[in-house]
């Protein structure tokens, strides 16, 4: 594990070091390209008044809202068009172009129809959220053995048991990897929604830097979406190999 | 008739394909007494299956009626319970969960059912153990437990045992007669072997195919257990194997 870690971080630390040697040698413009120990500075600052903590719980909170928001619709919505290949058959295309628009596309429709405040970039979330959690819940349970629903309709399951007991178990994995990629697109989506318009969170902090030519502030940002990202992603990524026993004796069960 | 529990009248199936129509089933009929012991047997692809779904309700003839205890099926019912040829387990639930899956209530009698179906399978020490870990014999026992906690009038069995290996599968069929004798219950057993079927059953149904028909019925008038070495036996059972191939 320590040596996972180490492995991983080796090559940032080198581009961190050589980056820091460039400025230092005054080979580059400290005004496009601030010293690594300059946006440490910066963070410190930030951590030290409390900007920091803010933004980031600003943009958290709009991740969390949304991202909800998203799964209650998507899931439900996923089950229904895994489950008839009628309602898939009428949706799919539409869904495929939808796909296609990038949540950052919407931003101005959505400023448009409901305001500059939290409820458009929220939207933005939902709407990037939305595809992934779908498209693999309609997959999770779209390909759930028919041998085990046939068990399930032998034993003479109602619908909702049928749903509880067959579907969601056999899809639990699918519709896991969907959440967990959708959170990875809102948060994407989010810096930038927050990015265009928005007066807290860490797009706004990228816009603050610019707007005040402070790109060490900038580069704080930056980082601190890569990395929020990286641990959003690392946790669920855990949660989903705790499930994964599951998964294998899926794989190797009713043979 | 107060005795009949199963009575198939005049079944038939045709499916329609991309190709074609094919003729599954044509006017098959047959009647099994209450705690029966009654066997189809035929070739693969006669057609024997589908007259097993049809009675279990997971498949609509296309022709005929089916009748169980005097009323007519219509789908699955509670009393009936398939064994399939495959365990079809649920690979999240253990032993235990699986065997109870199809029982409406978590109380004290589901419990009791659970306990008796695992000691009638013998697989009361595996009861906490997931499916990925079971061999396939074991599998298919917590399939027939499961089928059994169901507590149907009668249990309709696909092939139970034909992708377990030669030993266990002898293991097995002396099992499935002494569940028979222990719980008396009405059994219709597919079947591609001709000895498996001679070894449990009372009466053996002989099944041509393309379409799918019953040639004769045969009554095996043999006490239990069998010895597949009796000369009544293999002389059943050559005459069992002209009738399916003629």
């Amino acid at each position: 594990m320590r040596y996972k870690i180490a492995r991983g971080a080796a090559f940032p630390v080198l581009v961190l070091c050589l980056w820091e040697i460039g400025v230092r040698l005054g080979s580059v413009d400290v005004f496009f390209l601030p010293a690594p120990s300059a946006v440490g500075k910066s963070f410190l600052n930030m951590l030290a008044n409390g900007l920091w903590q803010a933004s980031l719980w600003a943009s958290l909170k709009r991740l969390l809202t949304g991202f909800v928001l998203s799964a209650l619709c998507a899931v439900p919505l996923g089950i229904l068009a895994g489950k008839t290949r009628n309602v898939r058959y009428w949706v799919s295309p539409t869904l495929t172009f939808l796909q296609q628009i990038p949540p950052i596309a919407w931003i101005p429709v959505f400023i448009l129809w409901l305001g500059i405040g939290e409820a458009s970039k929220i939207a933005v979330i939902v709407y990037a959220a939305f595809f992934p959690i779908f498209l693999n819940t309609v997959q999770g349970v779209g390909g759930v053995d028919p041998q085990l629903i046939e068990v399930g309709r032998a034993f003479m399951l109602k619908p909702l048991r049928m749903l509880r007991r067959v579907y969601l178990p056999s899809a639990a994995l699918a519709i896991f990897t969907g959440l967990r990629l959708g959170l990875s697109n809102c948060w994407r989506a989010l810096v930038g929604a927050e990015l265009i318009a928005a007066a807290t969170g860490i797009g706004a902090l990228i816009n603050d830097g610019r707007q005040l030519s402070q790109p060490d502030k900038i580069f704080v940002a930056v980082f601190t979406i890569g990395l929020a990202g990286m641990l959003i992603d690392f946790s669920l990524k855990k949660l989903e190999n705790k499930l994964r026993p599951g998964k294998r004796m899926y794989a190797q069960g009713g043979k | 008739m107060a005795g009949e529990q199963l009575k198939v009248v005049d079944a038939s199936k045709t499916f329609y394909t991309e190709w074609g129509k094919v003729e599954v089933l044509r006017s098959v009929s047959l009647t099994a007494a209450r705690g029966e012991f009654l066997s189809v047997v035929g070739v693969s692809g006669c057609g024997k299956t589908t007259l097993l779904r049809i009675i279990a309700g997971l498949e609509q003839p296309s022709g005929g009626e089916v009748f169980c205890n005097g009323v007519r099926v219509s789908g699955p019912g509670s009393d009936r319970a398939v064994v399939f040829q495959e365990p079809r387990l649920f690979p999240w639930l253990n032993v235990e969960q699986n065997i109870a899956f199809g029982l409406k209530q978590r109380n004290e009698a589901a419990r009791r059912v659970v306990e008796q179906a695992l000691e009638l399978v013998g697989l009361s020490a595996f009861r906490q153990a997931y499916p990925h870990e079971l061999s396939g014999g074991m599998a298919q026992r917590v399939a027939m437990a499961r089928a059994l906690a169901f507590e149907p009038e009668a249990l309709l069995m696909d092939e139970p045992f034909s992708a377990l290996d030669a030993q266990t599968r002898t293991h097995m069929q002396s099992e499935l007669q002494e569940i028979w004798r222990r719980t008396g219950k009405t059994i219709l057993l597919v079947t591609h072997s001709i000895a498996e079927a001679l070894l449990l059953s009372q009466r053996i149904c002989i099944m041509t195919s393309a379409p799918g028909r019953f040639r004769e019925v045969v009554e095996v008038d043999l006490p239990y257990p069998r010895d597949p070495d009796a000369p009544e036996f293999i002389r059943l059972k050559k005459y069992i194997l002209t009738q399916l191939t003629a």
